[in-house]
């Protein structure tokens, strides 16, 4: 565990800190709540940090009660982008992190978790769905 | 200190500058469109909005033009697909975050956010809007604060702290639930501090401060006043 090798899996340091998760821990869940802190945290200076985290937090709500789009999916991959390149300080440059690296390792928890319409096809339960589609 | 006068590309255009001045600076000087909300020549620099952003050859972050001082052989990208669909997105959030609707506000046709989203070509929000519930201040005898079409440029804090000297306007909260305030968040009305001398008023870009008396599309902010806060701060600088 360094600094470089945090950073090749799309993590960082922080205050050293690790958190222990099994597989029955909800990646929607776990991103939600670092997105709280930093939509709490956010001082309110800059627009992007202001109001992009609000705007993610409130997306991934739709996902944790699954009722989200495969437009809300890729406006959230969207606004990512946006906060981590535009906002002023490193508190909105990383928000977008633990959203990005949960959908970059476990992407078919987002969508299986799009809204029943979307799933209707694949004719699994969600949570069956995501263990296939998760290859766990 | 004298200052030395170097040379940069903006756009693929060559330009002289002093290396004190920043890109946005020197843009503006050159005629060089760059999209700001928060910066206001003569004002302290704020760097909030984000809409100045440019890129600059060599460094892979995007940098605000109103906060980054020229170089030597600088060469800066004011507009590239890619800045635009950050401005526009930039601008989305604002839209979607609090109550602008321009239809029933008083800057309606005379609006720098609802300007801007024409300029960048913004014809949709596709970010959910949040709808807050927010309150309007009508108790000073002549203006009108209405939250709900505040950007937090904080324009009305820096004019009234550095031009006026009353220092009436802060922001309290932090994050989405910021807000400006007068004195200690007291009703304008009651605020001790106030001069009513009216420039947040009118350096305010939206809505969100207004004379009363003026009804949806009616309140045309005079500006003819901002360009002597430069002529001011420069003679002060020298």
């Amino acid at each position: 565990v360094d600094y470089e090798t945090l950073t090749h899996l799309g993590s960082i340091m922080g205050s050293g800190g690790m958190v222990v998760m099994d597989e029955t821990s909800s990646m929607i869940d776990v991103a939600r709540y670092f997105m709280e802190f930093c939509m709490t945290e956010s001082c309110g200076k800059c627009v992007p940090c202001r109001a992009g985290t609000v705007q993610m937090y409130n997306l991934l709500g739709r996902f944790a009660a699954r009722t989200a789009t495969p437009a809300d999916l890729k406006l959230l991959e969207e606004l990512c982008d946006v906060v981590k390149n535009t906002s002023l300080c490193g508190l909105g440059q990383s928000a977008p992190n633990p959203l990005m690296s949960t959908l970059r390792y476990f992407r078919p928890e987002y969508e299986v978790a799009l809204g029943a319409s979307q799933t209707a096809e694949t004719g699994l339960l969600n949570h069956e769905a995501c263990f296939v589609k998760g290859g766990r | 200190m004298a200052s030395r006068v170097v040379t940069l590309q903006i756009d693929g255009r060559d330009l002289s500058a002093r290396d004190d001045q920043t890109i946005l600076e020197v843009a503006r000087e050159h005629q060089i469109r760059i999209p700001k909300l928060c910066y206001v020549a003569g004002l302290s620099i704020y760097g909030g909005c984000r809409l100045c952003l440019v890129e600059v050859e060599g460094t892979n972050k995007l940098l605000a033009a109103c906060t980054t001082v020229v170089s030597e052989g600088m060469q800066v990208r004011a507009s590239s697909p890619r800045l635009e669909a950050y401005r526009r997105m930039i601008l989305e959030m604002l839209f979607a975050e609090r109550n602008h609707v321009c239809s029933v506000c008083v800057s309606n046709g005379h609006c720098e956010l609802q300007s801007l989203a024409q300029e960048l070509g913004l014809d949709h929000i596709r970010y959910p809007y949040i709808y807050p519930k927010l309150s309007l201040d009508a108790s000073h005898t002549r203006f009108v604060v209405d939250h709900n079409r505040c950007i937090l440029c904080t324009r009305c804090v820096r004019i009234c702290d550095e031009i006026e000297g009353a220092h009436t306007w802060d922001v309290t909260g932090r994050g989405g639930g910021c807000l400006v305030i007068t004195d200690l968040a007291q009703p304008w009305g009651e605020a001790q501090t106030c001069t009513s001398c009216g420039k947040c008023v009118h350096v305010c870009p939206t809505g969100a401060l207004s004379e009363k008396g003026h009804s949806v599309a009616e309140m045309t902010k005079r500006r003819q006043f901002l360009p002597y806060l430069t002529l001011m701060r420069g003679e002060a600088n020298e």
